[in-house]
């Protein structure tokens, strides 16, 4: 098989995974992030701030471990960009990923966001992000600056991809070009932070209500537009739509059903009536809301557990598909022999063989903890061999 | 802020100034309204990260 079937060959595992058709064998996702830096010998600082080292890395992690697709491909964390600017919301030390909360919005501030977010970030969030932008020494030639490191991004992510795809076979993940994104999970990750939002949602309710259909026009409109105007599947992807959650994690059903699920619905049906495969990766547990994904049709949704049972899952959602299932922990401290046993199980257990599940991590993979590479080596060639 | 008198960081006069002055990906001056969007989207992400 050259190159160019292998990419063909690779994206169909995925698509008869997703769809519950019987696949050739069980695809094999590289959902590891910072690890495939640690992992290769470099530091974080070393791989996030020389595109160079990143393609190495790319390169060896692909050579090494023989995925069908990477999901990651070192442009999770654009450090180079807000580095122009005195540095953003990562910590990034040699060995590690440090995240602050930081609120954009204050609650007293929360109804002159809503009025106008764009114009709140401009001025007022980008104050509380950069002092050079407070200070007003913000000049034309820092944001050139910075508008010139996102070209080299741009380049850097294309040149990434035809690499995988030319040298290695590696099959493309999405191919998404306008992601939907639910204001309340903004308003979590990006603008009020995990504080403010929980707060915001006992005291104020109706202005969360309000700051939700604000922020919805940056993101989720255009999104839903978007994806309104897609044809149907396309084959040359694996997924035809992707969708990370995580503001669920600090809510209660009704809080699911107020702020969150409106939204998510929107894309969900969609999705569903053009028969269009999604995989869904809500962090942490999502198993409070299964109920709400369980009448989609079977092959629309895959979902990701991260912190649930697949088998559990499969049983409350046989209509979904599974993606995941290798825990970090276990690929981090366990043996080769436990990891590929846990692979088989996950196989067998869950009918992999005649579709419905796409072998991965459970989490990112972030630390060096996360896998040893003899472990991963051995589930590597276990999954690609395996026919039951 | 209210000492700050840099046009850059007032909305929506720092972004037609942004327009006039930046190379933005290359592109000409007449795609204004793409290179506004851009432009809007850089400070998005910029906030974000």
């Amino acid at each position: 098989m050259n190159n160019k079937e292998l990419v063909a060959y690779r994206t169909k595992l995925f698509r008869d995974a997703a769809t519950f058709k019987k696949p050739d064998r069980i695809p094999h996702m590289s959902f590891f992030v910072t690890w495939k830096i640690l992992g290769g010998g470099y530091t974080l600082n070393e791989g996030l701030r020389n595109y160079d080292i990143m393609t190495k890395v790319i390169r060896e992690h692909q050579e090494k471990y023989n995925f069908d697709v990477i999901f990651e491909l070192g442009v999770r964390n654009i450090v180079r960009l807000v580095d122009h600017l005195g540095g953003g919301t990562y910590i990034i030390r040699d060995d590690g990923i440090e995240y602050k909360d930081n609120a954009l919005v204050e609650l007293e501030e929360l109804d002159e966001y809503t009025a106008d977010p764009t114009k709140f970030i401009w001025e007022k969030g980008m104050c509380k992000k950069y002092p050079m932008w407070a200070d007003g020494t913000i000049t034309v030639a820092d944001l050139q600056k910075c508008f010139d490191e996102q070209k080299a991004f741009l380049g850097y992510y294309k040149k990434i991809q035809k690499i995988l795809k030319e040298e290695y076979g590696v099959a493309s993940f999405n191919g998404q070009v306008v992601p939907c994104y639910p204001g309340v999970d903004f308003l979590f990750n990006s603008i009020l932070g995990i504080k403010n939002l929980s707060l915001a949602m006992r005291r104020m309710p109706e202005k969360v209500d309000a700051a939700v259909k604000a922020t919805n026009e940056l993101f989720q409109v255009p999104g839903i537009a978007a994806l309104k105007r897609t044809k149907g599947p396309n084959p040359k992807v694996c997924y035809d739509y992707d969708i990370t959650l995580l503001v669920h994690t600090i809510l209660n059903g009704k809080q699911f059903d107020r702020w969150l699920w409106p939204d998510l619905k929107d894309e969900l049906d969609i999705l569903n009536e053009k028969n269009l495969t999604t995989r869904l990766f809500m962090e942490g547990s999502s198993k409070p809301f299964w109920d709400h994904f369980a009448d989609y049709k079977k092959g629309v949704i895959t979902m990701h557990p991260e912190a649930d049972d697949p088998f559990e899952m499969r049983k409350a959602l046989p209509n979904c598909a599974i993606l995941g299932g290798m825990p970090v922990e276990l690929l981090g401290r366990g043996t080769p022999q436990e990891c590929v046993e846990r692979a088989k199980a996950l196989v067998d257990g869950l009918g992999g063989l005649d579709g419905g599940l796409v072998l991965s991590q459970d989490k990112m993979g972030t630390f060096k903890t996360d896998a040893d590479p003899e472990n991963l080596k051995a589930v590597s060639e276990f999954i690609v061999n395996y026919r039951g | 802020m209210e000492d700050n008198k840099n046009v850059i960081t007032k909305y929506p006069e720092g972004l037609e100034y942004l327009n006039k002055h930046l190379n933005v990906l290359g592109l000409p001056k007449f795609l204004g309204g793409l290179r506004k969007r851009l432009i809007k989207s850089l400070i998005l992400t910029l906030a974000r990260q």
